[in-house]
């Protein structure tokens, strides 16, 4: 049995310009999107659209498809910079604040001890501690951040087949901002592709409807 | 289409004979050839559901628990310490015993999810985020003890290196003051590491959620999240980072916590095995929990069982077989050193612990911990699930039992003979511990009801087929062929 | 006089007003404002057994006029008392005062400086000056500050349980007076204490010549020697013994080392011939026969289990065997007369005391306890003179003391319906009076009956008048002290609650004026070889009058007497069970009862609070079939008990011991369920033990004692240390060379270095260290520690801050070889202190003095620090103990908060008062460092401070010890006491392997045993026994 997504409307015959809308036709446009059955045809409609140049596109998956990002060029996270940054940092607050008190502010005699860094093990456990714990809030922070979150709004929230379950399938969005952007074009391409649910998206009307 | 059409349960045998066919292949993460959207469905359905019957009945057993141990906390900070059993020598028992027992149990839920995830044990993939869950409540439970269990609590902020009107800071010698940071940057670190696996989750249910309420709140908590390639991107690259994060986290705070009873000069507990005990001991008493947690919940949920598959629960109990023969051969170990040692004290700790009043709770939980495990030898014991059930929940005991040992019969028994004193628990240490368990409870179930109980992105990720021009399909034509 | 300051007349519609009440004006508002507190300020306002601050602040007052009154002499009338914010001369507030006094006691008095903090006495110290004494005091001595603010002391005068004045009283003292000089005091009886005192002595002869049918009876109820030393030295003869002087002693069932049994002397100069490498003599020996084991059976070098009734078939025994080596036949012929109840002791351990005794001669002391019988203390003396030991070693002084009747005549004439007015000034016959008198009955016959006590307890309920005693602390008297030298008993506060002292009663009978001092002034000017102010006034500043001490003579046995009391010498009952009686380490006969610090002091041996217990050795116990806590039937003739027992290691088999002064009802709630009272199996004829009595166990659900420690036995660890005096002098230093097998102590980083000059130490000598207990009341009083009660104790939460562990051990594990090793332990002062390390908070941490700091204000409470402790020396506060009441701790905010103002008034200012949730222990009374520190500073000025001589002081256990085996000081001076000490070969510092490097280091305890004795080879081995323990 061949398995995964419910067949995909449209795919009968091209309906050349006359495009389902999602959200208001008031509104501008903001993108054509388009759903896909299997990762593979999302990554080849990339291949496709990068050789055209188009730049100002986004891929929508339920979870991540491997080779996706390579095909769309997308550069490496930058993340595991940050975290290492905010571990360093980590290590230098943990020992100051171990350090400075007890070794020069208000030095104690505590079992014998020394007062110098000759009692460094003492201070080791504390050290890590922290550094672990910044370092994974840096990352959480960091993935968020990076990726444009939180954002409760998005244009592509008015595209109901996108909205109601954006895990039914492999969606792409090509905004209209796009400098090679023309629906027709690019619709065209899409069917070929073999792209279902061609849609253009407008932005919903500022006063809901 | 109605969520629940296409959830059908299936016998198991469908997955016992695929994988002698093809011995070389790993057993499918998900039975019966099952597709995305039926995962989506199934794990969503738990949530979207309506509420059953038992979930009220249940909370409001663990709630009432939970309610008596919050009075005997405010009681025992109202009035004294000396609500307690607790006595000179015995100034610890019941308060760190517990504490021990769920830090413990808190490690098997990041080690499970972030050493196997990356060590890429696939098989782990669906229960890690139950054992994630598990791990924060355990930390919480075991947060409670530290925080209230001092003299006087409402100067706990003494232990914070804050400045103060003495100008005293905090001794960053004492393991207790390492205990601290352990605690608090572990219950951190995975709350973040459960809360970000679950963002993408929670976003569909977002997307699938009916009423407003539901679409408001969980459109909160996902942030915002639409699985955009960048996002991914990055997401991907966190988790590996927090991944590796979590499992260093895991074996500072056992050693941490090892440290409180090894650091000191107490017989008995002044040995350096300690971080490898509390270690392996974590691990242990952890994959009991899981079963005991996953086992019920799979025959609650019948469509849990094309994910929760009989051959990882099987290596789960060999996690457990592996860790409770290491628990066993520490405790062999420990006896050995304490002759070797030639120390009358060392040696005089033990034979008092095996011969002396806490002979009764000792020999308990060697006899537990020694025998128990080692039944999961057996491939008929591995796949008899209520049997499983049953043995992981004597684990637990047995591993109350070996932290209740560990503290009490040590401290009753030190240096001087003159101090020696038995410890007897009151009602009051009792409920404060049934009220932990209560908590717990409560707040697993919470989570079974309103998040995700599975990560159903990985699941999906690793569906057949689910990568282009992966390998997954022929694994998935194979599986076919098994039809 | 008190002064209230009226507020000035307030109109009644207020344009600025303090509150919504007084804008309106109610009445609550000019309720308030016509106090000078609002109420609830003032804590209580003058609640029944509380005082209320204006009473508090009149009797500081009061008491610092006083104070004056103790060096000027001359009392002021109390109308000239001012309040305390005019601070009288002499005191500096916050700045303690010290008064020379004395403690009257049955044994003799105990001099003391009492210490005054702004007008309250807060603590008691022996007085050095004192001839009598080393300095040292007793247990008792020390809890009685807490005797005087008890606040369930009776507080008022009542008639027929109805309040009268003290008015009535002295109406009433008139009328008798009246009645007995018309009918020369016919029908006049007073019951009077053993107290020693010459203006007692002084106005009884007085009394005696106005009255000369005057009934005049003392009585104490544990018994004393007086009678049998008046037949057989003659009237008013005492021994004095001279332990320095002593080579060889042998104890019959007395403990002689027991400073509440005999005074303070005894101790300390027996301890002085117990240092082995002591140059001035050899090391003295001590045998001791015995029943149960005593402070000075734990002392001994052979100890021997003999029943107490059959004490005197082992002195005849013996008596026989040294006239027939020393061929005196006198002796033989006294020995052969005593009815032998035909049973036999080991020859050996008889004739190796008879050899040693006599090699001895002279250089010997035997002396009989106080229990035995007359024919007993007279054998004693045989052999004292026949070894010539009268004389050298024992000596007498011709006493005063007169001959009184005694309970059993005053009951006689009671029965007889003689007695019309009893008066019992102190004393509590009720209770104490042997059974078979059935006092209670006789005495609610008489018509008239006053009692004179500090409760209203068992006789008080019988008698018609109750008048409340005067504590020594608040009243004036004089005492005698062992020598006869005379002590001022000095009033160091007003009374707190009117109570009225015997002397007063008893002058105003004798028809003399009361004024103060007057009555004491007149005696002093009598005994005193110079009554001028001057000599007045040095007798109340050093606390004594020099040369008011008896002659020295040398006592002289009457043959005859002697003969005669041997002759009428009752004969012990060898089937039978016997029952000894015994004085209570914690309640004397029952007088301390209400002193709960005294109540939560461990027995010395059982280590038993809160109770007493019926002792039984092991074999009986097995016999019997109990274990600690089951119950026994004790039945003596037609009366019977039932007590709880416990299995007591050495104690002699087909016997019973149990304290007296336990099991009192319905007096207060302090000594309500605690204990059993052994009176009722008590009668005339045998005070102190008695033979023939059936004991059975009862099927009752076993008794939970209150035990500060369960554990007696060392499991092979070498904690407390001893050998022989030949191991010793074979190798000196054996004890810190037990550490075996165990790691040599290596540090692998350099400790930060302790900067002070001072650095603090401690040393415990094991060998002198009898286990008295005064260290730890005398810590108790010092350091503010509080009281936790029974259950608390059963919980293991007792607070003392030292501790004196009790060690049982024997070489071949059997009865016969046990010993008994007490062990002070206190905080050892780490330099490496595993406490600290562990502590969060930094609230335990060191001084560069070498202290073990302990911060109060910092400490939140995780214990950690005390699970840490080696030693477990740390006590923490499991609840508010001194806030609350101890029977509802566990009420927890329900309960009532706040002390009696009567025993804030007993804690010491310089010590913090902890509240719940908090650790303490012992800092070798830093506040009596610093105090020493700062009196330096100000000696040394601008010059440099270390340059200058620190004050002499001592910790309070150091001070209150009567062997002065606590030695504290500067270890960084070589030449102080405690550097000595700590360089001594015995020197030894417990769980050295550990390497905290504590500060507090043992002197191992040396025994000095016979080889001629059987069982020599076992003495001082403790540490063998542990040994193989250690291997097997």
């Amino acid at each position: 049995m061949s398995h995964h997504l419910p067949k995909t409307q449209g795919s009968s015959g091209f309906q050349g310009h006359h495009l389902p809308v999602a959200g208001s036709k008031e509104e501008p446009l903001y993108a054509i999107g388009a759903r896909f059955e299997t990762p593979e045809a999302l990554v080849q409609v990339v291949d496709h659209l990068r050789d055209q140049g188009v730049s100002l596109y986004e891929c929508f998956t339920p979870y991540p498809v491997h080779g996706l990002a390579e095909s769309m060029r997308l550069p490496k996270s930058v993340l595991s910079l940050l975290v290492l940054g905010g571990g360093i940092s980590a290590v230098l607050i943990a020992l100051s604040m171990e350090l400075i008190p007890s070794c020069l502010i208000y030095p104690l005699v505590v079992d014998g001890k020394p007062l110098n860094l000759s009692a460094l093990p003492q201070y080791i456990p504390i050290i890590v501690a922290l550094t672990i714990m910044i370092g994974a809030v840096t990352a959480v922070v960091g993935m968020i951040l990076l990726g444009g979150m939180p954002r409760w709004n998005n244009p592509m929230f008015a595209w109901d087949l996108f909205a109601k379950d954006a895990s039914r399938g492999f969606f792409l969005a090509v905004e209209a901002r796009d400098r090679k952007f023309s629906t027709s074009a690019l619709t065209e391409l899409l069917h070929e592709l073999g792209a279902g649910d061609i849609t253009a998206i407008h932005e919903e009307a500022s006063e809901g409807k | 289409m109605s969520t629940t059409s296409n959830i059908t349960t299936t016998q198991e045998t469908s997955e016992l004979n695929s994988p002698d066919l093809h011995l070389l292949e790993r057993p499918p993460q998900v039975l019966n050839n099952r597709n995305p959207l039926w995962v989506t469905d199934a794990v969503c359905s738990i949530v979207e559901g309506k509420t059953p019957l038992w979930w009220y009945a249940a909370i409001a057993f663990t709630g009432t628990f939970a309610a008596i141990g919050g009075a005997c906390i405010l009681y025992m900070i109202c009035t004294g310490v000396g609500v307690w059993g607790s006595n000179s020598p015995c100034f610890w028992a019941w308060d760190i015993t517990n504490f021990i027992f769920w830090v413990s149990m808190a490690h098997a839920g990041s080690l499970i999810s972030a050493l196997l995830f990356l060590t890429r044990q696939k098989w782990s993939l669906s229960i890690s985020r139950a054992a994630e869950a598990m791990t924060v409540f355990a930390i919480v439970c075991a947060g409670v003890y530290p925080a209230i269990h001092i003299g006087r609590v409402w100067f706990v902020w003494f232990l914070f290196p804050v400045p103060n009107s003495y100008g005293m800071w905090p001794n960053f010698s004492s393991p207790l003051l390492w205990d601290v940071f352990a605690v608090t940057s572990y219950l951190t670190v995975s709350s973040l590491f459960w809360f970000a696996g679950m963002i993408p989750d929670l976003a569909v249910l977002r997307d699938r959620a009916t009423t407003k309420v539901r679409k408001f709140a969980y459109g909160i908590v996902s942030l915002g999240w639409l699985g955009t390639a960048r996002q991914w991107r990055h997401y991907e690259m966190m988790y590996v980072l927090l991944a590796g994060l979590t499992s260093v986290l895991v074996v500072t705070v056992t050693t941490i916590v090892a440290s409180d009873c090894a650091t000191s000069v107490v017989p008995g507990w002044h040995a350096t095995i300690f971080p490898f005990y509390f270690m392996v001991g974590a691990v242990y008493s952890g994959s009991a929990a899981v079963l005991t947690l996953l086992l019920p919940l799979r025959l609650i949920y019948p469509q849990l069982r094309d994910l929760i598959t009989p051959s990882q629960l099987d290596k789960v109990c060999k996690l457990l077989l592996l860790m409770g023969s290491c628990v066993g051969y520490v405790y062999v170990f420990e006896l050995f050193n304490a002759w070797y040692s030639a120390n009358p004290f060392e040696r005089g700790a033990f034979w008092e612990r095996f011969t002396g009043s806490s002979a009764w709770y000792a020999i308990t939980c060697l006899s537990i911990n020694l025998t128990v495990p080692q039944l999961f030898w057996f491939k008929a014991v591995r796949r008899c699930l209520p049997l499983v059930f049953v043995l992981a929940i004597l684990c637990n005991v047995g591993m109350w039992f070996e932290r209740f040992m560990i503290v009490t019969s040590t401290l009753t028994h030190d240096f001087l003979p003159s101090s020696w004193k038995d410890f007897h628990p009151t009602i009051v240490d009792i409920l404060t511990a049934t009220g932990t368990l209560g908590i717990f409870f409560t707040l697993f179930l919470l989570f079974i009801r309103f998040v995700p109980i599975m990560s159903m992105n990985e699941l999906k990720a690793t569906l057949p087929g689910a990568q282009p021009h992966g390998d997954a399909i022929n694994s998935n034509h194979l599986a076919e062929e098994a039809h | 006089m008190k002064k209230i300051f009226q507020h000035p007349a307030r109109d009644l519609k207020p344009t600025l007003w303090r509150s919504q009440d007084e804008r309106e004006n109610t009445a609550a508002f000019a309720e308030d404002l016509s106090r000078e507190f609002t109420p609830g300020t003032t804590g209580t306002d003058g609640g029944d057994n509380n005082l209320s601050r204006r009473d508090f602040v009149r009797l500081m007052g009061a008491a610092t006029a006083l104070t004056g009154v103790g060096l000027t002499g001359c009392r002021r009338p109390e109308a000239h008392l001012v309040p305390f914010a005019k601070s009288a001369e002499w005191t500096i507030p916050g700045k303690f005062l010290y008064y020379a006094s004395s403690m009257p006691t049955p044994a003799w008095a105990i001099p003391l400086t009492v210490t005054t903090s702004d007008g309250r006495p807060t603590k008691i110290e022996g007085n050095p000056l004192h001839p009598a004494s080393n300095g040292s005091t007793d247990v008792f001595a020390q809890a009685s500050i807490l005797g005087l603010y008890d606040p369930n002391r009776s507080k008022e005068i009542t008639r027929d349980s109805t309040k009268v004045s003290r008015a009535d009283l002295d109406a009433l003292i008139a009328k008798i007076r009246a009645t007995a000089s018309t009918n020369g005091g016919d029908g006049l009886a007073i019951v009077v204490g053993k107290e020693n005192s010459p203006t007692v002595d002084r106005l009884r002869a007085v009394l005696a010549s106005q009255f000369p049918k005057l009934l005049w009876v003392q009585d104490e109820a544990i018994k004393t020697n007086d009678g049998a030393f008046d037949t057989l030295l003659g009237a008013g003869i005492r021994p004095v013994y001279d332990f320095e002087k002593a080579d060889v002693i042998l104890s019959l069932g007395s403990d002689f080392l027991n400073p509440s049994e005999s005074g303070l002397g005894f101790a300390k100069g027996f301890a002085k011939r117990r240092d082995p490498k002591n140059s001035a003599g050899t090391m003295n020996r001590l045998y001791v026969v015995e029943n149960h084991f005593s402070l000075t059976g734990g002392m001994s070098d052979h100890r021997l289990r003999v029943r107490a009734s059959e004490i005197g078939d082992f002195t005849a025994a013996l008596a026989k065997v040294i006239a027939s080596k020393s061929g005196d036949a006198s002796l033989s012929s006294l020995a052969a007369a005593y009815p032998s109840s035909g049973v036999s002791f080991d020859p050996a351990w008889v004739s190796g005391v008879a050899d040693d005794l006599i090699s001895a001669k002279g250089k010997g002391v035997v002396i009989a306890g106080a229990g035995q019988s007359a024919a007993v203390q007279a054998l004693a003396l045989a052999i004292n003179n026949t070894l010539g030991n009268l004389g050298s070693t024992i000596n007498a002084v011709q006493t005063t003391a007169k001959p009184t009747a005694t309970l059993v005549d005053l009951s006689k004439a009671m029965g007889a319906g003689s007695v019309k007015t009893l008066l019992i000034l102190e004393g509590n016959p009720v209770l104490t009076a042997p059974a078979e008198l059935n006092f209670a009955n006789l005495l609610a016959g008489v018509p008239e009956t006053l009692h004179l006590s500090q409760f209203a307890d068992e006789t008080s309920k019988v008698t018609h008048w109750q008048v409340p005693a005067a504590h020594y602390l608040e009243r004036w008297g004089d005492a005698r002290s062992i020598d006869g030298t005379v002590s001022p008993v000095q009033p160091m506060i007003l009374p707190l609650w009117s109570g009225v002292s015997s002397l007063e009663i008893l002058a105003a009978l004798a028809g003399e004026k009361v004024d103060g001092p007057s009555v004491v002034r007149a005696t002093f000017t009598a005994v005193g070889k110079d009554s001028t102010d001057a000599a007045w006034n040095e007798f109340l500043r050093n606390g004594f009058a020099d040369g008011t001490a008896w002659p020295i003579i040398k006592p002289s046995l009457n043959a005859s007497a002697a003969a005669a009391a041997i002759q009428s010498a009752s004969k012990a009952d060898p089937k039978d069970f016997e029952v000894v009686f015994l004085r209570s380490s914690s309640v004397d006969d029952g007088r301390y009862a209400n002193n709960s610090w005294l109540q939560e002091t461990p027995d010395y041996v059982t280590k038993l609070v809160w109770d007493n217990a019926a002792l039984v050795s092991p074999a009986d116990a097995r016999m019997l079939g109990i274990k600690d806590g089951d119950w026994l039937k004790i039945t003596a003739g037609d009366r019977s008990i039932e007590a709880a027992a416990i299995v007591a290691p050495g104690h002699v088999d087909k016997s019973v011991s149990i304290a007296l002064g336990y099991g009192r009802k319905g007096v207060s709630h302090v000594m309500d369920k605690v204990g059993f009272d052994a009176y009722p199996l008590r009668d005339a004829s045998n005070l102190c033990f008695r033979s023939g009595v059936k004991v059975q166990s009862l099927p009752k659900e076993s008794y939970v004692f209150a035990r500060t420690q369960e554990h007696q036995n060392m499991e092979g660890r070498n904690i407390a240390r001893e050998g022989t005096l030949a191991t010793f002098q074979k190798q000196p230093e054996f004890a810190s060379e037990m550490d075996g097998e165990l790691p040599k102590p290596i540090s692998i980083y350099p400790n930060p270095p302790l900067t002070s000059d001072l650095q603090w130490g401690l040393s415990i000598d094991l060998n002198s260290c009898i286990g008295c207990n005064s260290c730890i009341v005398a810590c108790q009083a010092e350091n503010n520690i509080p009281v936790v009660g029974k259950d608390q104790v059963r919980r293991g939460r007792d607070m003392a801050w030292i501790r004196i562990d009790r060690w049982f051990a024997s070489a071949d594990h059997k009865e016969e070889s046990l010993e008994m090793i007490p062990m002070a332990v206190m905080c050892q002062q780490c330099e490496s202190a595993p406490c600290e390390a562990v502590c969060p908070a930094n609230a335990t941490v060191h001084s560069e003095e070498g202290l073990n700091l302990m911060a109060y204000n910092r400490c939140i409470g995780t214990r950690y620090c005390a699970n840490n402790c080696p030693w477990k020396v740390r006590r923490f506060n499991w609840f508010d103990y001194n806030e609350r009441p101890l029977d509802e701790l566990y009420y927890g905010p329900l309960a009532p908060k706040g002390m009696a103002d009567s025993l804030k008034m007993s804690k010491n200012p310089n010590v913090t008062v902890r509240m719940r949730g908090v650790m303490e222990k012992c800092t070798f009374c830093i506040q009596r460092i610093e105090e020493a520190k700062i009196a330096r500073s100000v000696k040394a000025g601008a010059s440099d401070v270390t340059k200058a001589p620190l004050p002499a002081f001592k910790t309070a256990c150091q001070q209150a010890c009567p062997s002065e085996s606590i030695v504290f000081g500067n270890i960084n001076d070589p030449k102080s006491a405690v550097s000595q000490a700590k360089a001594d070969p015995r020197t030894y510092s417990s769980l050295a392997y550990l390497n905290t490097r504590p500060r507090v280091t043992y002197m191992a305890r040396i025994r000095n045993p016979n080889p001629a004795m059987p069982g020599a080879d076992l003495v001082g081995a403790a540490n063998r026994g542990a040994e193989q323990v250690e291997h097997s």
